[in-house]
């Protein structure tokens, strides 16, 4: 810094003049201070740590909601579900959907993909027989008779007639899915 | 500084982290919590009581019979031959009745879990699972629902 200061030979310095009035009162840290300012880099930085403490928020309420029981599935704005106090968590299941006068099934066929059938509710659903014996065949085949226990998840509008649930359920019973499950919305 | 140097950690790899855990739990989120209320469907599908002779020794829980049937303006409970009719207040069941009732039927029989739901053509199904958690709740879990 010196060297910037100082010019000339060594016979003749020439200094730079400096600050030379000297008040009684001079407020030397704050002409410092004002001399810092005026010649500090402008950079402009952002503060993460704010960011930081809103995500550690976020990841601590979606781990607190997480549930690896349930499973994500498309409700129709028609259906209202039956509120019940004492219902179990529910499993992942094939979806049976009771809407109106139709009837639709849903599920994962081995390979993953998804298996979808809808169809007027009547007695004779043959897309819903045809894919509900195919999946039960594969069942048996991966698992054996013994271990297959039909499990199946039925959905319905609370103001659906119990006449056209038990149409499915009669249909799911002849072809040998007996361990039906209601889904019904927590009322706690 | 946030950015690097100084004494101050680097946030970055914080913030790239949180990003990715946040990604993943909003895709994996089950946004629509639902219950379900498994049925016995074996049970209220019996068919009818073997001869007795073929019956092995006599046993007080398979005698008795416990069904509840909804009706669109009343509840019948049945105890094998004794029936009971207890009528809707309005649209809605008369719970606090019921409610005692299947708590005589818990003191009665206290080795029985099992009752039959039957229905009526006119009721809707939230009747039928209304009556459902209403038996649970009385301490009969196991409920099996007539499909005829």
């Amino acid at each position: 810094m010196d060297s910037e200061k100082i010019k000339g030979y060594a016979s003749r310095v020439i200094r730079p003049p400096g600050y030379h009035i000297h008040p009684q009162w001079d407020l030397v840290h704050t002409r410092h201070l004002l001399h810092e300012r005026r010649h500090k880099k402008k950079s402009f930085h952002l503060n993460l740590a704010p960011m930081v403490d809103m995500f550690s928020i976020l990841v601590i309420y979606l781990i607190m909601n997480f549930s690896s029981s349930g499973e994500v599935f498309f409700i129709s704005k028609d259906v209202t579900m039956p509120k019940a106090a004492k219902g179990l968590p529910m499993q992942s299941f094939p979806i049976i959907s009771i809407i109106g006068d139709k009837v639709s099934f849903d599920a994962e066929n081995v390979e993953g993909r998804p298996v979808y059938v809808e169809e007027p509710n009547d007695q004779k659903v043959p897309q819903l027989r045809n894919v509900l014996k195919k999946i039960r065949t594969i069942e048996v085949e991966i698992a054996g008779e013994k271990n297959f226990k039909g499990q199946i998840n039925l959905q319905a509008d609370e103001k659906t007639s119990v006449e056209n649930v038990k149409k499915i359920m009669r249909v799911l019973i002849e072809e040998g899915w007996t361990g039906i499950n209601f889904l019904v919305q927590p009322d706690k | 500084m946030a950015g690097g140097g100084g004494s101050e950690p680097n946030l970055t790899p914080f913030i790239d982290l949180f990003s990715v855990l946040i990604c993943f739990l909003l895709m994996t989120a089950a946004w629509i919590q639902l219950d379900s209320m498994p049925s016995s469907i074996e049970k209220a599908t019996a068919g009818p009581t073997p001869p007795v002779d073929m019956v092995t020794p006599p046993n007080d829980e398979k005698k008795i019979s416990l069904s509840v049937t909804v009706y669109s303006d009343k509840i019948l409970l049945k105890e094998n031959d004794r029936e009971l009719f207890v009528q809707n207040i309005g649209s809605q069941f008369d719970k606090e009745k019921l409610k005692l009732e299947f708590e005589r039927w818990r003191m009665a029989y206290q080795d029985k879990k099992d009752v039959v739901l039957n229905t009526d053509a006119l009721v809707t199904y939230g009747d039928l699972i209304k009556m459902y958690d209403l038996l649970v709740a009385s301490d009969w879990p196991d409920v099996g629902i007539n499909p005829q």
